[in-house]
């Protein structure tokens, strides 16, 4: 759904860095990052839809061909997490149903695996992708027309963690794909540092992946 | 306004809101959260779901207000939105964006004319043209080229209507992808789509991409043309589509007719600020412009 941090993500995975006001996506965007799977150079190519219902009619016809996607969901909103089921069944219908099976959230990456992971030395996290997301605390002033959020406190902190390794899992799915293809849906709870906020908890997500897969 | 006082449809207010920080967030007007730059913004936003319900808020509407909101008040913004949308895009945000897919089929025939070797590699690597026109179409290149650029785009789009997006569209493949040589470098779709997202700054300076733009043969004809057989294949390829035909302008002229609007604005915009540097909006981009922001008692 829009405004989860869909192109906040990959702007992480392909340049490393936090984007602050990230523009929302019109159409497709792409990035590109170069990964090692067992020794071999994989140039993995992420493509990042907007999330308006509506560009869907454009974005649909670009599922064919993925050797995986990510389904990113908003921990503070639970209609991001209820409309997983729409994304799904679209990635489910698009993609070539005889080539491929889906094997769904193998990792479903939230707020509290992120806890975990922080406890993890500093010299591993060179081997993650930190996701960082901008703690917005935001309140709606009284009534629904004239106002705006008022941000409460605005920092910058890495917030979740998507471990290289998902990744990679990503890629040999990639690279094996003359036998027994399968493809890979994750399942990414965004915005873990709004915890105070959190909407869906990481038991449902899990039990959603494990359902669907 | 009274637009603001109606209700929208559901999720507008949530969906606007998150958008409001991502439009131009380094330009003072809307670099503070919660400042007038995005309360405007905000009531522009709302507005226009509740005047068409039919096509509520869409994304792409959000640039194109934050682009008329520097260079005049809300509610003339939103009445100059509101003219561009009906007379100049119509239809281009509708729920499942038909018109602006056939407008990609028209791009797509132009290039065929224009270029006709960016045509066949687009084809043979399957690059759909809504793989790079979406964003070029929905928010008129105000998130694609350099501001100077922008404004004289939109000038001269103000003058000669939805033309002159697509020539400018026509320019920039021209430019980045134009000879042999680059294609050769471009084995597939992914690696064209990456070099049409770094178009080199130099050919998108205003005064090399408007000489370009005005120079390129494309006439209005020629896009009547493709337009009407595009349209013809979006119907038989999907006759329940909704869309129908339009009829576009494509240079104002004082006849044509506003039904919702009770009086003109005198007002002209800032935005001719740099049109006496060219040739096609010199001497009437101010007049032009003037009559489609309309005041009205709302």
């Amino acid at each position: 759904d829009m405004g989860v941090g869909k192109s906040c993500l990959l702007h992480q995975f392909t340049e490393k860095k936090f984007m602050a006001d990230c523009p929302h996506t019109i159409g497709v965007e792409f990035g590109t990052r170069i990964i090692e799977v067992s020794g071999q150079k994989i140039k993995l190519q992420i493509w990042d839809t907007a999330g308006q219902e509506r560009f869907r009619a454009v974005t649909r016809s670009y599922y064919r061909g993925a050797a995986g996607a990510l389904m990113v969901y908003d921990i503070t909103r639970r209609s991001t997490y209820n409309h997983l089921s729409s994304w799904l069944t679209d990635a489910r219908n698009l993609t070539n149903p005889n080539t491929v099976k889906f094997s769904i959230n193998k990792y479903t990456i939230t707020g509290e695996q992120y806890r975990v992971m922080k406890e993890i030395p500093a010299v591993i996290w060179s081997h993650m992708v930190p996701v960082q997301v901008v703690a917005e605390l935001t309140v709606s002033t009284v009534g629904n027309t004239g106002t705006s959020p008022v941000p409460l406190e605005s920092s910058t902190r890495t917030a979740g963690v998507l471990s290289l390794e998902d990744i990679l899992s990503l890629g040999k799915t990639d690279n094996s794909s003359d036998s027994g293809e399968e493809d890979v849906i994750f399942l990414i709870g965004n915005k873990g540092d709004l915890d105070a906020q959190r909407d869906v908890t990481y038991e449902e997500a899990k039990q959603f992946a494990d359902e669907n897969g | 306004m009274e637009l603001l006082q109606s209700q929208a449809g559901t999720n507008t207010v949530e969906d606007i809101e998150k958008d409001l920080h991502r439009q131009f967030p380094f330009h003072e007007m809307f670099a503070q959260r919660g400042g007038t730059g995005q309360q405007d913004l905000y009531n522009i936003l709302y507005a226009y779901a509740v005047y068409n319900p039919k096509d509520g808020y869409c994304q792409a509407h959000a640039p194109i207000a934050a682009v008329l909101l520097m260079h005049m008040p809300a509610e003339e913004a939103f009445w100059c939105m509101v003219a561009m949308f009906d007379f100049y895009i119509p239809g281009y945000f509708s729920p499942g964006l038909e018109v602006v897919q056939v407008d990609g089929s028209v791009m797509q025939g132009l290039l065929r004319a224009v270029c006709p070797i960016i045509h066949k590699h687009m084809e043979k690597h399957n690059v759909s043209p809504m793989l790079y026109c979406t964003e070029w179409f929905m928010c008129i290149f105000s998130r694609t080229l350099p501001w100077p650029s922008v404004l004289r785009l939109w000038d001269m789009f103000f003058c000669e209507g939805v033309k002159t997006v697509f020539r400018c569209g026509l320019v920039l493949l021209r430019s980045t992808l134009g000879s042999s040589e680059v294609l050769k470098q471009l084995p597939g779709l992914y690696e064209t789509m990456e070099k049409l997202r770094k178009i080199d700054q130099k050919v998108m300076q205003p005064e090399v991409l408007m000489h370009e733009i005005i120079e390129l043969k494309v006439s209005e004809s020629d896009l009547e043309n493709e337009h009407r057989r595009q349209q013809k294949q979006w119907k038989s390829q999907q006759p329940a589509s909704p869309v129908r035909l339009v009829k576009r302008i494509y240079r104002y002229t004082p006849t044509h007719q506003f039904n919702h609007s009770n009086k003109k604005s005198e007002k002209g915009s800032k935005q001719e600020t740099e049109c006496h540097q060219h040739k096609h909006s010199a001497n009437n981009g101010a007049d032009q412009k003037s009559g489609e922001e309309k005041q009205t008692s709302v």
